[in-house]
């Protein structure tokens, strides 16, 4: 028998499978025991699967129909349909994430509570049932909405439309009134709140707050240029092309040590 | 199926004769019947006596799976009453011994009731009651504590 064998350096195999029946708070409680405890945890990816009309009709960050979420040791992947991983990774602005706010088809915002053992509706959020009015324009001219939310704690919605005649593009932001339950155009982000739209995920960091940073086809389908879209006075600032870029992708990023200047495409 | 019987010998040299159905739901077992089918007789190098037995009871009782709510329910009640019977030291023997002898169903039943004990406790608890050490330094110690804060109750850690 190998009887060398502890608790504290059970093989990894029978580590992982005694963290897969642990639930996300216990199995981050667990892994502070021991080294060999943390490592082994570090390599487990627990997953729930995702059933139900809810979760089949909706959409995450306004794009795709979340499919499974699955947690790794610092990264949140939501696997959507079609095929794709939006991939949360906590370190960006979210220390951690306990709820999920997720736009769903029906133009309402639903909420995933992760505290608990397994992901659930939050139906007590205010946001839970108000649906967009038509106040926030016509669905026919409406490209992209997403969720977001501010440094500061608020949940905002986010839609780029291209106005009456297509010509004027248009970035909205809306924050809920959360007494009467309805959605109001706002013309700020809030204090020292940016927003890059472009692919999925919405970041907030320091600049002079409203802007919004976005690239190719987020404002309307088969635009190709990025740019900046100034919410205080509706205009939008074009970037230069860069390279070839009708064949790549490009994407805003933003370097750890942060200024203005430092804010660049790719 | 045939009423073949088949002795398995523990490490410690306890033998056991069980019924080849039986037998075969250790895993390790079914391959060496499958390779050599005159085998009837099958030491077992890595598990004591004391834990085959166990081993087999579970195997025993679960040999025929059926499918029915009513039995299912029935093997689950079994299955919580018999790992009550056990306590720590014994289910790390169980687990290593079913992961030996590769027998799933048990290891999975294992593995299950010791993350329910693992649960509820704190990191401290689980060191005590599984008596597991502490390799950490104080510093790496408050570094993955401070990584992991959000999982422990509000009143002992403060959000960051």
């Amino acid at each position: 028998m190998l009887t060398n064998q502890g608790w504290s350096n059970l093989c990894p195999d029978l580590l992982r499978s005694i963290f897969k029946g642990l639930n996300h708070k216990s199995c981050h409680r667990a892994r502070t025991v021991c080294s060999n405890w943390y490592l082994v945890s570090t390599t487990c990816v627990s997953e729930f699967c995702i059933h139900g009309e809810f979760y089949s009709k909706s959409t995450i960050l306004c794009c795709s129909i979340v499919k499974m979420i699955r947690f790794t040791n610092s990264t949140i992947h939501i696997l959507t349909s079609p095929e794709s991983i939006v991939s949360l990774a906590p370190a960006i602005g979210f220390s951690w994430i306990i709820k999920l706010y997720v736009f769903t088809i029906d133009n309402s915002i639903k909420v995933l509570d992760f505290s608990g053992d397994i992901p659930r509706e939050d139906v007590e959020s205010p946001y839970y049932d108000p649906q967009f009015s038509s106040e926030m324009g016509l669905m026919e001219c409406i490209w992209k909405r997403k969720v977001m939310i501010t440094k500061s704690g608020n949940v905002m919605a986010i839609q780029t439309s291209g106005g009456n005649n297509k010509e004027k593009f248009l970035f909205q932001v809306f924050k809920m009134n959360l007494e009467s339950r309805k959605w109001k155009s706002v013309d700020s982000l809030g204090k020292n709140e940016m927003v890059i739209f472009g692919h999925g995920v919405t970041l907030r960091t320091y600049i002079n707050g409203g802007s919004i940073f976005f690239v190719e086809d987020d404002l309307w389908p088969g635009q190709r240029k990025c740019g900046v879209f100034d919410l205080a006075t509706s205009t939008i600032t074009w970037s230069k092309p860069v390279g070839h870029s009708l064949a790549e992708t490009r994407r805003w990023f933003v370097p750890s040590s942060f200024s203005d200047n430092h804010l660049q495409e790719h | 199926m045939s009423s073949n019987k088949i002795v398995l010998t523990s490490s410690d040299g306890e033998s056991f004769e069980v019924e080849e159905v039986v037998a075969r739901k250790l895993q390790i077992v079914g391959h060496m019947l499958e390779d050599d089918c005159v085998i009837n007789e099958i030491p077992l190098q890595n598990v004591t006596g004391d834990i085959l037995s166990m081993v087999i009871e579970y195997c025993k009782t679960h040999v025929d799976e059926e499918e029915s709510e009513e039995a299912q329910t029935k093997l689950k009640t079994w299955d919580e009453e018999f790992m009550k019977k056990f306590d720590i030291k014994t289910l790390l023997q169980i687990i290593l011994a079913a992961n030996y002898l590769n027998v799933k169903g048990l290891l999975d039943l294992v593995s299950q009731t010791i993350a329910d004990t693992i649960k509820d406790y704190t990191p401290e608890q689980i060191r005590e009651v599984f008596g597991v050490e502490n390799d950490y330094t104080e510093e790496e110690e408050a570094e993955v504590r401070k990584e992991n804060a959000w999982a422990f109750d509000e009143a002992d850690t403060p959000k960051p």
